[in-house]
């Protein structure tokens, strides 16, 4: 491994979108905003397929904001775990802003201003910014810029009913948000710094004291609120329900994995494993929450009669596979958990595309309304039919991937009972996916659906078809994406950042 | 832990203030019907994490951190600064959920979230 402090790609990827969300507003074209947009995109995936790239050749970048050093200034990181997430989330980031470009998924007035293409930025921005950033304190901040921005986005959905869900969103995340801060101020009360190698390496020295465990348990309540841990998964199907359409492609892919990954970071690096699970059962806790959202939102999603809704649901089931990966501590299961944080990235963002393609062309998001669907939209049921299968988890999916490596690394810790409810949760997501199959296709049709235009603009159909092939392509030739996951595990297990100086 | 009573009330009050707040505000956040009254108890959280991080910048006997040679301690800068960002932060979070109960209560005619709840009246019936 070699340190690489000279390149500025890991700032770039921060600042390239945060300098043209402001611009959107000043300048305030429509179709200049849009282009903004998509420039970001395409910028930030090349950027993080650049720092992949370096990180496979064995590199490790550190940026120092300013040309302040670590422990004083601001400290930016790509190692192989910052790598793979900035890939997904940006991946999925360029898209999503692909499908945003049709441009009718929410409320027409709302999501045409050019602010709205600001708040997408700002919202990615920080997102990457909470990947990319080696800091306690920034890491908050780029927390709130992205969920300012998030509540923004929710409140623009086509339905007055998205104001309700943007403000239970913004109570619920705001007081996740000062958990995390809190957390932070006591970290920084006893070890007097705020750089996250430093803290884990001054936490390893000092060992387990009661401040130090109580900012751990602010701060996994507090990113539990913000990834959707089961219990505290409350916002989540309202805000995924009544954002507009290319927003909850957007938040699916992104905002609940780039969580996801905090709490992987701080749990394993900051705090070491050993020490959040010596301090108290942790790797339980998350397992049993995991185990519940796992067997109980399907459940759920089954009684839901709207189909956005339903599939929101059914994130708060995946999430939680990715959550007892996290918790089982072991490289295997970190393994797991990265390799489900992508495929599920890709697999939701996609089914969410196919819905909101079909609601823009039924007008309807009822189920009950959406009988024989499948004869009139064939192409988008049926990429909603290989995204349902692959949560289940059918062999030939990536979902099949990620879950048999779960199992795997269930089984590898010794306790096989836990493959039990792993294998239970996706014959429970295969009863809800039966579900709509059931309606869409021999259902019979519900009033005026034939009138409706099936023709799928190109941009809504381009975005879905990439994330089907990849899904296809990662689910029979899973090697390349497996050996990343492990690489990127194995360096945040076994090594750390702490320690990798 | 000191057991001596007088160090534990005086020297900690500024903790004691800070917890106090603390729970008062989630209390209402989560007690609370009215939206601003929510927001009003978020706020309240929030400054009770700003008073603890403003709390340990203080050293005793420090100065403010103003660089002249007559002074030998200083207090600690750092948390004051991670404050003023916060607050910030606070005040953007505090503004757009009072923007949004603005557009609601527009919409929907009131602030209190069980009116929105329990009344089908109050609600719009829009697809989806």
């Amino acid at each position: 491994m070699s340190l690489v402090t000279a390149s500025h790609l890991p700032v770039l990827q921060v600042i390239v979108p945060m300098l043209l969300a402001p611009l959107c507003i000043v300048i305030g074209n429509r179709t200049v905003a849009r282009g903004f947009m998509l420039t970001a995109a395409i910028a930030m995936f090349g950027i993080s397929a650049a720092l992949m790239a370096g990180v496979l050749d064995g590199r490790i970048y550190i940026y120092e904001l300013g040309g302040w050093a670590a422990p004083w200034g601001i400290e930016y990181l790509v190692d192989p775990v910052t790598a793979f997430v900035l890939l997904t989330i940006n991946l999925v980031h360029l898209l999503a802003a692909v499908f945003c470009l049709s441009g009718n998924h929410g409320a027409p007035d709302e999501t045409a201003r050019p602010s709205f293409f600001a708040a997408w930025l700002l919202c990615i921005s920080g997102l990457n910014g909470m990947v990319v950033t080696n800091d306690a304190f920034n890491l908050f901040v780029f927390l709130e810029i992205s969920s300012l921005a998030t509540y923004v986005l929710i409140s623009c959905g086509r339905d007055h009913r998205a104001l309700l869900a943007a403000y239970r969103y913004l109570v619920m995340g705001a007081v996740g948000a000062t958990f995390v801060l809190l957390s932070v101020g006591l970290l920084y009360m006893q070890t007097g710094t705020l750089n996250i190698s430093d803290l884990a390496n001054r936490i390893a020295e000092k060992g387990a004291d009661r401040t130090i465990i109580m900012a751990l348990s602010f701060f996994v309540i507090g990113i539990g609120i913000k990834c959707a841990l089961f219990p505290l998964h409350d916002w989540l199907p309202n805000a995924y329900n009544y954002a507009p359409d290319s927003v909850t492609v957007l938040l699916s892919g992104t905002a609940t994995k780039v969580a996801l990954y905090v709490l992987l970071r701080f749990l394993h690096d900051l705090f070491s494993a050993d020490f959040s699970i010596l301090a108290m059962p942790l790797d339980w806790i998350l397992i049993v929450c995991g185990v519940l959202g796992m067997l109980l939102a399907p459940l759920i999603a089954l009684r839901e009669s709207s189909l956005k809704r339903m599939f929101a649901w059914s994130s708060v089931a995946q999430i939680s596979y990715i959550v007892v990966g996290v918790g089982l501590g072991t490289t295997a299961g970190v393994a797991a958990a990265l390799l489900h944080l992508f495929n599920h990235s890709i697999i939701k963002a996609m089914i969410f595309m196919a819905v909101g393609i079909l609601i823009a062309r039924t007008g309807t998001a009822r189920i009950r309304h959406l009988g024989s669907v499948a004869h009139h939209h064939r192409f988008v049921c049926y990429i909603l039919l290989f995204g349902g299968l692959s949560l289940i988890g059918l062999p030939g999916t990536t979902g099949f991937v990620s879950k048999w490596v779960l199992v795997t690394a269930v089984i590898d810790k010794g306790s096989w009972w836990l493959a039990i409810p792993v294998l239970a949760g996706s014959l429970a997501s295969a009863s809800y996916i039966w579900r709509i199959v059931e309606t869409m296709w021999a259902k019979p049709a519900h009033l005026e659906l034939a009138a409706q235009p099936s023709g799928v603009h190109f941009v809504e159909w381009f975005p879905m078809v990439i994330l089907a092939a990849l899904a296809v392509w990662f689910g029979l030739n899973a090697t390349w994406l497996t050996g990343i996951a492990d690489l990127a595990a194995s360096s945040l297990v076994e090594t750390g950042i702490g320690v990798a100086r | 832990m000191d057991a001596d009573l007088s160090h534990w009330i005086p020297g900690l009050f500024n903790y004691w203030v800070a917890v106090t707040l603390f729970v008062l505000g989630l209390v209402i956040v989560i007690d609370s019907h009215n939206m601003i009254k929510k927001l009003i108890g978020l706020n309240l959280f929030q400054s009770a994490v700003f008073l603890l991080f403003i709390t340990m910048g203080k050293v005793s006997g420090g100065h403010p951190p103003i660089l002249d040679p007559s002074i030998e301690i200083y207090s600690n800068p750092l948390p004051h600064v991670l404050i003023l960002t916060a607050i910030v932060v606070g005040v953007a979070t505090t503004a757009l959920g009072l923007a949004l109960v603005v557009r609601i209560r527009r919409v929907y005619g009131t602030v209190d979230e069980n009116k929105i709840q329990h009344n089908p009246d109050v609600e719009p019936e829009i697809i989806p």
